[in-house]
């Protein structure tokens, strides 16, 4: 009889252990066979995934993004916890993906339509004839988008001047459209937001954009990471992006 | 039946010394078993087939996968929508596309296209390049080997020089010379620039007409102008005599290149340190491959 105890609690202590062991395994199938998009449907999935990602941003992204997700404007690391989004429209998948393949990060699947091109230089864009500006043309330039954003610029004439530039000469629209609303399909910022990604805002940091470029990377994961973690950091993201009071509120 | 008494059975069935030709058949039979599989395994040559579609992938198409992610970015770039609003019939369209393309790339392989097809294998080649580059940013540098970098490279971290010039050219190619001669005296006797800019015996030369930066004052002036404007401080003139003759430059304002600290480099640094990296792996992967690889030269092309 004795025996027999034991021997059921061997048993017992054994199917616990199995138990606990297969619950990631549980949790990761269950993660990747839930249609991202429609994730967030599951708040009780969504939190196991983003409480299992936790220590995986803190030692894969963190470095750029920093520990509380706001990002690093000398880096042009965005922040994640807002609701700007510069690829798609902060949905799961395309977190998702932006993870698996990155940005400019030289997988052939990574995020690469588009680079800011620096207008201060010979040739501007490798990929196709843009032309180079002049000092004076950057200012109205910046002085154009300060006026976009609802701020006074140096100059009204120079503002004038720098629409011209931005719809015209300059090819801004190409990418920033003619509304200076950006294009979240090839990673172009919207500029009438007040977010910056690199430095402040300041027509200083905005003609350094202009005159330098920008081409800001994000590794890409995919390979390194399994499927099951690249999907648990996308729902981490959305979490912070979309924290569950806003989503009550939303709802 | 006890444990102890099949135990005893065993033993005995299996025992060398009760039926030693017994247990040899029996090792006999469990060798070739054992080959058999292995035989098998190995000659059929499919490796591990998967009769499953993990949770990852949206279908296998002779065991390689196609991603979720991937289907998911193929109907989203063909029909504009996420893969929850989609109809049965778009996804079907997207995973068939999908399917297919896998399989010829499958035949590709079979058909050996990479050793033939100039494409194929320039794509190649430059699908290797790249892999240097995902390596390189895959890591990304500390701050600490960063400002390593910078303070490595600091001669690449500066703003831009620019210049506001005026560059005239004798108003006539007759008496050039003595034109430029005349002005040159005329600077070095201390004369005021303005009172030689305002003679009607220069020109504006056109060929720069706004302040530039210096990479475009350099392309517009030629190099031998642009070095000797570049001299020029704010207000200051100078008579320089090119092969085309003299011109007279007189700066209204020269803004040279200011180095930059390592906080407003930072973003270009990151991306100068990466492409460094990448640059560097991408010769070590050269080096390795060719180190393991067998190269034999015909002796008529060794040098």
């Amino acid at each position: 009889m004795k025996g027999k105890r034991r021997l059921a609690l061997i048993g017992l202590a054994i199917g616990v252990t199995v138990a606990v062991l297969s619950l990631p395994m549980i949790l990761n199938v269950t993660l990747l066979q839930a249609d991202p998009d429609r994730l967030q449907e599951q708040p009780a999935l969504l939190a196991v995934a983003a409480l299992e990602a936790r220590p995986v941003y803190r030692q894969k992204c963190a470095t750029c993004h920093g520990a509380d997700l706001k990002g690093d404007h000398t880096i042009g690391a965005p922040d994640l916890t807002d609701a700007e989004w510069i690829y798609g429209q902060g949905r799961i998948a395309e977190i998702e993906r932006t993870i698996a393949y990155g940005i400019r990060s030289g997988h052939p699947k990574t995020r690469n339509l588009s680079l800011m091109p620096t207008f201060a230089s010979a040739k501007p864009y490798a990929r196709e004839t843009l032309n180079p500006l002049t000092p004076t043309q950057i200012d109205d330039v910046v002085d154009y988008i300060l006026a976009i954003e609802g701020r006074t610029p140096r100059s009204a004439a120079a503002a004038q001047r720098g629409q011209s530039l931005f719809l015209g000469y300059g090819g801004c629209y190409d990418c920033h459209t003619s509304d200076a609303r950006g294009d979240n399909f090839v990673g172009a910022p919207s500029l009438r937001d007040h977010v910056w990604l690199y430095g402040d805002g300041s027509p200083a940091a905005i003609f350094a954009s202009i005159a330098r470029g920008r081409a800001g990377v994000c590794p890409a994961w995919t390979g390194r990471l399994s499927p099951a973690t690249i999907r648990a950091l996308a729902a981490f993201v959305y979490r912070k992006s979309h924290p569950p009071s806003a989503q009550d509120r939303r709802g | 039946m006890s444990s102890n008494s099949l135990s005893t059975t065993a033993r005995r069935w299996f025992s060398w010394d009760a039926n030693p030709q017994r247990a040899l058949a029996l090792s006999a039979i469990g060798a070739a078993v054992g080959l058999s599989v292995a035989g098998f395994g190995l000659f059929t040559a499919k490796g591990a087939s998967s009769r499953f579609v993990p949770s990852e992938d949206v279908a296998l198409v002779n065991q390689r996968p196609i991603l979720f992610t991937d289907f998911s970015a193929q109907l989203e770039t063909e029909f504009s929508i996420p893969v929850s609003q989609a109809t049965p019939r778009e996804r079907a369209k997207v995973l068939n596309d999908m399917i297919r393309e896998e399989l010829f790339v499958q035949r590709g392989l079979e058909l050996d296209l990479p050793s033939s097809d100039p494409d194929t294998r320039t794509a190649l080649v430059a699908g290797v390049e790249q892999q240097s580059q995902v390596d390189a940013t895959s890591a990304p540098p500390s701050d600490a080997e960063l400002l390593a970098f910078y303070t490595a490279h600091k001669d690449r971290y500066s703003t831009e020089g620019r210049m506001l010039l005026r560059d005239l050219v004798p108003a006539s190619t007759n008496q050039a010379g003595a034109v430029g001669k005349a002005a040159a005296a005329a600077l070095a006797q201390g004369r005021s620039p303005q009172a030689l800019l305002q003679s009607s015996a220069w020109k504006d030369s056109g060929r720069v007409k706004e302040e530039e930066f210096y990479f475009a004052a350099k392309i517009h002036l030629g190099d031998a102008i642009y070095e000797a404007a570049k001299g020029l401080k704010d207000g200051q003139a100078a008579v320089f005599n090119a092969p085309d003759g003299p011109h007279l430059l007189a700066m209204a304002r020269n803004i040279p290149p200011v180095a930059q600290s390592f906080d407003a480099a930072k973003a270009t640094v990151a991306n100068d340190y990466r492409s460094d990296l990448s640059k560097r792996e991408e010769a070590s992967e050269a080096q390795y491959l060719h180190d393991k690889a067998e190269i034999l030269i015909n002796p008529a092309f060794r040098r």
